[in-house]
């Protein structure tokens, strides 16, 4: 009896682990098989998918950095998401302050409108909005994605954080007003520094999100200017149909950054995705 | 809580948000509906032309081939998808060793863009240099040519469902943070009297997961709705209509027919479906959840 009892312990035991490694194994099987060719040659990878390089070659990478301006992308990137955390960030903890602390005539309405931007298809708005920023002549700008990306993690990150806000202790307030300070003094000195936290987690979902976008950069940006790392990889895959060895060190170049973001906070980012997933 | 000059406090705190609001999200839906009933494309202004555009698109096969794969994506991705997620999540839940290298390897593909993906798949499946051709010969099968599972119609549909259907990280976090959040108190009580893991599990942790799951189903159809980055870096739709999902039918409107009136109407179909699943999915785990408490 006992026995029988543990070897079912064992057998059970075993297919976690090969569960566990089967999924692991897909997961990045696929990113370190990318990593490894984007150092074979041409001829290398031609003619076997599973063979090791056979020196340390970095001519792919230099081939992606000579036939695309994938360091412009790179700084592209970094000044439209950087932007639109920033705005995110500003504008969700000024307007999820006064939807947590005050009741007045059109609250119901907000709250209405952002749950209900939370669930709309990128896609079904994205021909007006070419239009629109046509129109404003802000069509293929940083200023355009900033804009459309900053809109974009409105909704999400005011859910977090007005059930964060509402954590906070109105006594703090409370006793500041009765000691004269001002409402924007209140905000700015009690507030904010208690709700730090809660910035935290919408910069980080917002950076994730944005870094990633495709849709919209792909829709609103026709040149060199605007264009971010994502659709650095549809211009490769456009211009390199033949040389793809060049390909594979574009994706590693991608790949690599958010990978070693995640990696060095994944704590936080875990966080911010199970908060952002859970209260919006 | 007193305030001096409070409305004129709420109004400027609020004002950004709802300006940025308006110009993203306001202005281009009320757009949307409004030229989906028109005839409007890159060469002429919007003119009202009645339901014509959907019409068209209804008697258009690929449309409806576009909204059969957008909600068969749907189905498998908040069933078999979300369901992946959960089972990680009891495994890991017991922290087996290696438990946190597991969780973080298995959210990367999640992490990455998804462009990445779409570019990554395509090289590991390329029937000249990828993976394809070693693995048929190491389990000894010959073949003639070796399948372009992007390329060829017999395969590419649940080719590209592969590069996400398997990838359910995002919802083991979301779960693990859930079943985190479970008072040890019910399982210690549960093991004193005598329950089996497998008992607790089943009895205690997957009935608490009932609200969770919901909001997991939510996001993966919505998700699925909007699909579109892999399905463009893979296939763009083809071959044929295999893959065609509603933004990649909306796309193609758009850019490569240049006609507005119809691409708009796609949108607006594809905003309603998405309003409808979300309210049928929201039915659905709430009602179940009410009966519960009502027991």
């Amino acid at each position: 009896m006992k026995q029988t009892s543990g070897t079912v312990i064992f057998t059970s035991k075993v297919v976690k682990y090969i569960f566990m490694i089967f999924f692991v194994f897909i997961a990045v099987g696929p990113i370190v098989w990318a990593f490894i060719s984007s150092f074979k040659t041409y001829a290398e990878i031609n003619s076997s998918a599973l063979s090791w390089p056979s020196s340390f070659n970095l001519e792919n990478y230099k081939a992606a950095f000579k036939f695309a301006p994938i360091a412009k992308y790179f700084l592209n990137s970094v000044i439209i998401v950087g932007c639109s955390v920033l705005v995110t960030v500003a504008l969700v903890a000024m307007c999820s302050y006064i939807i947590s602390r005050f009741e007045f005539k059109c609250k119901t309405l907000i709250i209405l409108l952002i749950s209900a931007s939370l669930m709309l298809p990128a896609q079904a708005i994205s021909q007006p909005l070419f239009a629109i920023f046509q129109k404003l002549g802000i069509f293929d700008t940083k200023l355009g994605l900033i804009i459309v990306y900053s809109a974009m993690g409105i909704p999400m990150s005011f859910f977090v954080m007005t059930s964060y806000y509402k954590t906070i202790s109105t006594a703090l307030e409370e006793s500041a007003y009765i000691d004269g300070a001002t409402f924007l003094q209140t905000f700015i000195h009690i507030i904010l520094p208690l709700a730090k936290p809660g910035l935290v987690t919408i910069a980080l979902l917002q950076f994730i999100n944005t870094w990633n976008e495709f849709y919209f950069a792909l829709m609103l940006t026709s040149g060199d200017t605007a264009r971010t790392v994502p659709i650095a990889l549809n211009y490769y895959m456009g211009t390199f149909a033949n040389n793809y060895s060049a390909l594979f060190a574009a994706v590693v170049m991608t790949v690599l950054p958010t990978i070693l973001v995640f990696i060095i906070l994944q704590r936080q980012v875990m966080e911010s995705l199970t908060a952002g997933a859970v209260k919006g | 809580m007193k305030v001096k000059n409070k409305g004129f406090w709420i109004v400027l705190f609020t004002m950004p948000c709802m300006i940025l609001f308006a110009i993203v999200y306001a202005a281009p839906i009320v757009t949307v509906i409004y030229t989906s009933l028109c005839d409007y494309t890159t060469f002429s202004g919007p003119e009202f032309s009645g339901l014509k555009n959907f019409m068209t698109i209804f008697g258009d096969a690929e449309f409806l081939t576009a909204i059969k794969n957008t909600l068969v994506w749907v189905v498998l991705q908040s069933t078999f998808h979300v369901s992946l997620g959960l089972v990680m999540a009891l495994v890991l839940r017991r922290k087996p060793a290696g438990w946190k290298f597991v969780r973080t390897a298995y959210m990367i593909p999640n992490i990455i863009p998804t462009a990445a993906t779409g570019v990554m798949f395509t090289l590991l499946l390329n029937p000249t240099f990828g993976v394809v051709k070693p693995f048929l010969e190491t389990l000894g099968i010959e073949v003639l040519q070796v399948p372009n599972l992007f390329g060829n119609s017999k395969y590419a549909f649940w080719t590209v469902t592969l590069t996400w259907m398997l990838y359910s990280g995002f919802n083991t976090i979301i779960f693990l943070a859930e079943m985190g959040a479970i008072d040890k108190d019910i399982y210690e009580a549960a093991r004193v009297d005598g329950a089996k893991p497998w008992q607790i599990d089943r009895y205690i942790t997957l009935p608490l997961m009932r609200n969770i799951f919901g909001t997991c189903v939510t996001l993966a159809s919505v998700a699925m709705v909007s699909q579109f980055d892999i399905i463009y870096m893979t296939t763009k739709g083809g071959p044929g209509s295999t893959t065609l999902n509603l933004p990649i039918y909306l796309y193609k409107a758009a850019t490569l027919e240049n006609n507005y009136g119809k691409a708009n109407a796609v949108g607006a179909v594809q905003i309603i479906i998405g309003l409808v699943l979300v309210l049928f999915v929201q039915y659905l785990f709430r009602e179940k959840g009410e009966k519960k408490e009502g027991r």
